[in-house]
């Protein structure tokens, strides 16, 4: 037995040899080294001054040199106001997966810039997962603890808002292959998510929601569009965070699972009722559907379209929301009316008059910033 | 109040940043970039997974993946070459810090670039490359040709070598360079058989129109016309008052922004007095055509309308196809028939070939972002996938016998021509140099080729007969875009320094053959194709424009001029 063992270790040895040759010889034939991701400072613009009270407001960002490890952070301190603020997101691409992770405390604002809802106190840590199916299509996954409570709230908002904690969660489906050039395409997402109660957090709830748009060039200048949404929440939920409708770009506060609530300037719209004025309805269950015929006046054709451009709409929006199973209007809320966008280097800047098809209510102008759908 | 000014400046940064980024922002405080933060948008999904290696030298550290590793080797020595050219210029900068070394990122394909986090561009835009010049680092499509990587490499790295010392200054206060300046120095440094052709064809027609950009229009660089002109610029300050001025010129634009006292501190003179002087230079620069006719005072355009027009070739029974960009950015192919245009693609395509009898195109696109090949039914506009074994297709010739393809492609970061079967598979190689040899047309019997290569810093005409290989041409300008007429002769495009003109020479019984340029007028002509009667087809370029003509050429054979 010891000579078979004597014998054996020389052959291995001896292939050992040869692997290690034939991985050098192999490894030889690709040049360089393997990629190893390192983060990096890439900016970092710090102020900070002190007149007898600490201040200090940092913006920055670190990343590897192929950019698949990102790590942002923004930093806002003043020790006389007692204010410390800070955002910290981590991002990680591997292939068609991409994982995050932020930690924030932050005055968060909820509706448009020019008529404030809610400002609220963040504090908050969320997880988040994308599945890059295709440049269109993908699935996201959210987990995410958040403490909140308001700090200013207008007088026009329809709930009492909360203060408290939650712990959620969402899925999340989402299609996008809209073209803007060619005005065609699909914007949806269906989504799945709640929030279950863990470590004194106190809400319980099951949410689902859709959103369909779809765009149909009629020629080079007109085009139709067809919005459908809906959503439906079980359970015991923020009052602030259900659904909300009326006006234009009101607060995203109907974003599915969307614990986070922005109201940031330039978001997208999360629900477009002209007619009748903002955060008119609000509820745990809604639908919408808005129809608009849209042309662009300026300038000929999108293609040429550069910094400056000018539309015109025609539109009609219809909607309904509900409490339980109570409807919050008597009859459905429907309007109609006309509108200009102006196209100013990038940025989209509406104006809507529309007339609600209730007698009883009276038209109204209505603003928006960004694509409204 | 301070405070106040600085504490909203910094709160409206990052709203900006969201704004500028390639997807509305959804999340107020959410700093990640995943995707699940965005309610809608098209995100990076990258097609194939990448095995990223890196390869290190003193100046460079160039990023390249699975299929790159032979042109990643080439671009370390245009690298180098690149460094040898800019920065001995610019070493007066990195007296204190030294230049690190520069980030080289290498994307085979537009798509993988498009796809990736590094490009840090938005998913629909279409640049060839990138400086990060903040960071040092340059992200690169490899190019259709060895001539193109070339040319984009110098552009990115110049930028960075001249920009990076200065990195601090673009977030700081003091004045800022115009992009001239900026632009002008890559595409100066950039060598002059690598820049786009069409940028200097499209200076001499500004020139000749008096409608050069004025200094403070220059301050934005956009389109072609508007780099030619910062080259142009670059180029005159550089012969007059040497390369040194170059680098004390930028070093001051960046105290002292883009005012008089910038540019009387360094070259003696104000803006205004170098524009002029500028504009003299150009004048006497472009002579050549100056006093020639006008085709658009003696011809209409084939087509009104229709945006940019270009290479055009009939299809049999009267029929024209050619490339527009009437309704989309880039260019597609249309069909012409009988007065009335159909569109037959609604992806971009960059080359084509149309089958003997008319009935099939094989194109090239990078619709899917990377150079694909598709076959195409004339009749029903049916477009299917062409199984070609060979990647990054670069231009393809369909014989007159109709059964093989002439197809260069770029494998090894050159273009070589292929010989390939209507099944995709490859029959033989025509060329394989470590240079480009492309732009194959064949010759009415279906036997010989000919195609461009460059011989002394000039693309000459050569003529492969199935086995041997000849030099057709040798004249100190540029001879491209040949097509072997069907009366023996090939007519291409002749020129250089912004004039091109079409010309004819006879291959048969001369070693060197003799060129006779066809076309009189003072406007560039290119894509010449022959059509039976003794018309040509040409695209013309005209303030900023390209139309398609249909002419005959004057007297031809007699008021002809010689070129050699």
């Amino acid at each position: 037995m010891r000579r078979f063992y004597r014998r054996l270790l020389p052959a291995l040895f001896f292939f050992f040899l040869l692997f290690s040759c034939a991985t050098a010889v192999q490894a030889g034939e690709k040049p360089g080294e393997p990629y190893r991701p390192r983060l990096e400072m890439e900016y970092i613009i710090p102020v900070i001054f002190y007149d007898g009270n600490l201040y200090s407001l940092i913006y920055g960002r670190m990343s590897s040199v192929l950019r698949d490890r990102e790590l942002q952070f923004f930093l806002w301190a003043d020790q006389g106001a007692g204010v410390f603020n800070y955002a910290l997101g981590y991002t990680r691409h591997h292939y068609k997966w991409s994982t995050g992770i932020n930690l924030y405390s932050m005055p968060v604002n909820i509706g448009p810039v020019w008529a404030s809802g809610v400002w609220e106190e963040q504090t908050g840590l969320s997880l988040l997962a994308t599945y890059r199916r295709t440049n269109e299509t993908r699935f996201t996954f959210r987990l995410q603890w958040e403490k909140f409570f308001p700090l200013i709230v207008t007088s026009s908002f329809p709930e009492d808002p909360d203060e408290g904690s939650l712990l959620g969660w969402e899925v999340k489906a989402i299609k996008d292959d809209f073209s803007f050039l060619a005005q065609k395409g699909t914007r949806a997402y269906a989504s799945l998510g709640g929030a279950f109660p863990f470590l004194n957090t106190g809400y319980s709830y099951i949410k689902i929601e859709e959103d369909w748009r779809r765009y149909y060039p009629l020629n080079h200048r007109v085009s139709a569009i067809l919005s459908l949404r809906g959503g439906k929440i079980w359970g015991d939920h923020p009052s602030h965070r259900g659904f909300i409708i009326g006006g234009v770009q009101q607060a995203n506060m109907s974003g599915l699972g969307n614990l986070v609530n922005q109201g940031s300037l330039w978001a997208l719209a999360d629900s477009t009722l002209r007619g009748y004025p903002l955060y008119q309805f609000s509820g745990d269950g809604f639908f919408l559907g808005n129809l608009e015929f849209r042309t662009l006046l300026y300038p000929s054709s999108y293609y040429d379209l550069k910094f400056f451009g000018l539309l015109g709409s025609v539109f009609f929006d219809a909607g309904q929301i509900y409490k339980g199973a109570l409807a919050q209007s008597a009859s459905p809320l429907a309007a109609w009316g006309v509108g200009l966008k102006l196209f100013f280097g990038g940025l989209l800047v509406g104006v809507d008059y529309a007339v609600p098809m209730d007698p009883g209510a009276k038209p109204c102008w209505h603003i928006s910033l960004g694509e409204v759908f | 109040m301070r405070k106040k000014w600085l504490l909203w400046l910094f709160l409206f940064i990052p709203v900006l940043v969201a704004h500028n980024s390639s997807f509305l922002s959804h999340a107020a405080i959410e700093l990640t970039n995943t995707g699940a933060e965005y309610r809608f948008g098209q995100v990076k999904s990258p097609p194939r997974p990448l095995d990223w290696r890196v390869l290190k030298n003193t100046h460079f550290e160039i990023y390249f993946y699975q299929g790159l590793e032979e042109v990643a080797l080439r671009c370390q020595s245009i690298l180098e070459e690149a460094y040898n050219r800019v920065y001995p210029d610019f070493a007066g900068f990195f007296t204190i810090n030294r230049l690190p070394p520069v980030r080289v990122i290498l994307f085979a394909s537009r798509r993988d670039f498009q796809n990736a986090e590094a490009s840090g561009t938005p998913l629909t835009a279409t640049p060839e490359g990138v400086a990060h010049f903040l960071i040092g680092r340059l992200a690169v499509i490899c190019q259709p040709t060895l001539r193109d990587l070339r040319g984009v490499l110098i552009h990115e790295v110049t930028h960075i070598i001249t920009l990076h010392p200065f990195r601090n200054r673009f977030l700081g206060g003091g004045g800022q360079p115009p992009d001239w300046l900026v632009e002008g120095l890559a595409e100066y440094y950039t060598p002059d058989e690598s820049r786009f052709p069409m940028r200097e064809g499209a200076l001499r027609d500004a020139v000749f129109r008096g409608q050069l950009a004025t200094m403070d229009q220059l301050r934005g660089v956009g389109g072609n016309l508007d780099y030619a002109q910062a080259w142009a610029l670059t180029d005159f300050i550089a012969r007059k008052y040497g390369n040194g001025s170059l680098a004390e010129l930028l070093k001051e634009f960046f105290v002292y922004g883009d005012r008089d006292i910038t540019y009387k501190r360094v070259l003696g003179l104000s803006r205004q007095e170098l524009w002029e002087n500028w504009r003299a230079d150009l004048q006497e620069r472009y002579q050549a055509g100056c006093d020639a006719p006008r085709i658009t005072d003696q011809h209409e355009p084939w087509l009104s309308g229709h945006g940019q027009q270009m290479q055009a070739s009939p299809v049999g029974e009267g029929r024209i196809v050619f490339l527009s960009s009437h309704q989309s950015r880039y260019f597609d192919l249309y069909l012409w028939e009988d007065g009335k245009i159909r569109r037959l693609t609604e992806q971009t395509v960059s080359a084509y070939t149309v089958s003997p009898d008319g009935g099939e195109i094989l194109f090239i696109s990078d619709v899917e972002g990377e150079n694909l090949m598709y076959r195409l039914e004339t009749a029903t506009g049916e477009i299917t996938p062409f199984p070609l074994a060979l990647g990054n297709p670069v231009e393809v010739a369909w014989s007159p016998t109709g059964k093989r393809l002439a197809v260069t492609v770029n494998i090894k970061g050159d273009t070589d021509i292929y010989l390939v079967n209507l099944e995709g598979e490859v029959l033989t190689g025509v060329t394989g140099g470590s240079f480009d040899e492309m732009s194959p047309s064949w010759a009415p019997d279906g036997e010989r080729l000919v195609y461009v290569a460059e011989h002394l810093g000039f693309d000459q005409l050569h003529i492969w007969d199935g086995k041997k290989h000849r030099q057709l041409t040798g004249a100190g300008k540029h001879h491209r875009e040949p097509v072997w007429g069907e009366d023996g002769k090939i007519y291409f495009t002749l020129g250089d320094k912004g004039y091109y003109q079409t010309a004819v020479v006879d291959p048969r019984g001369h070693e060197e053959g003799k060129t006779e340029i066809l076309s009189p007028f003072q406007e560039t002509l290119l894509h010449p194709y022959p059509l039976p009667g003794g018309e040509i087809l040409s695209t013309v370029y005209e303030n900023g424009t390209y139309k398609i003509y249909r002419w005959h050429p004057p007297g031809h054979g007699e008021k002809g001029v010689t070129a050699e």
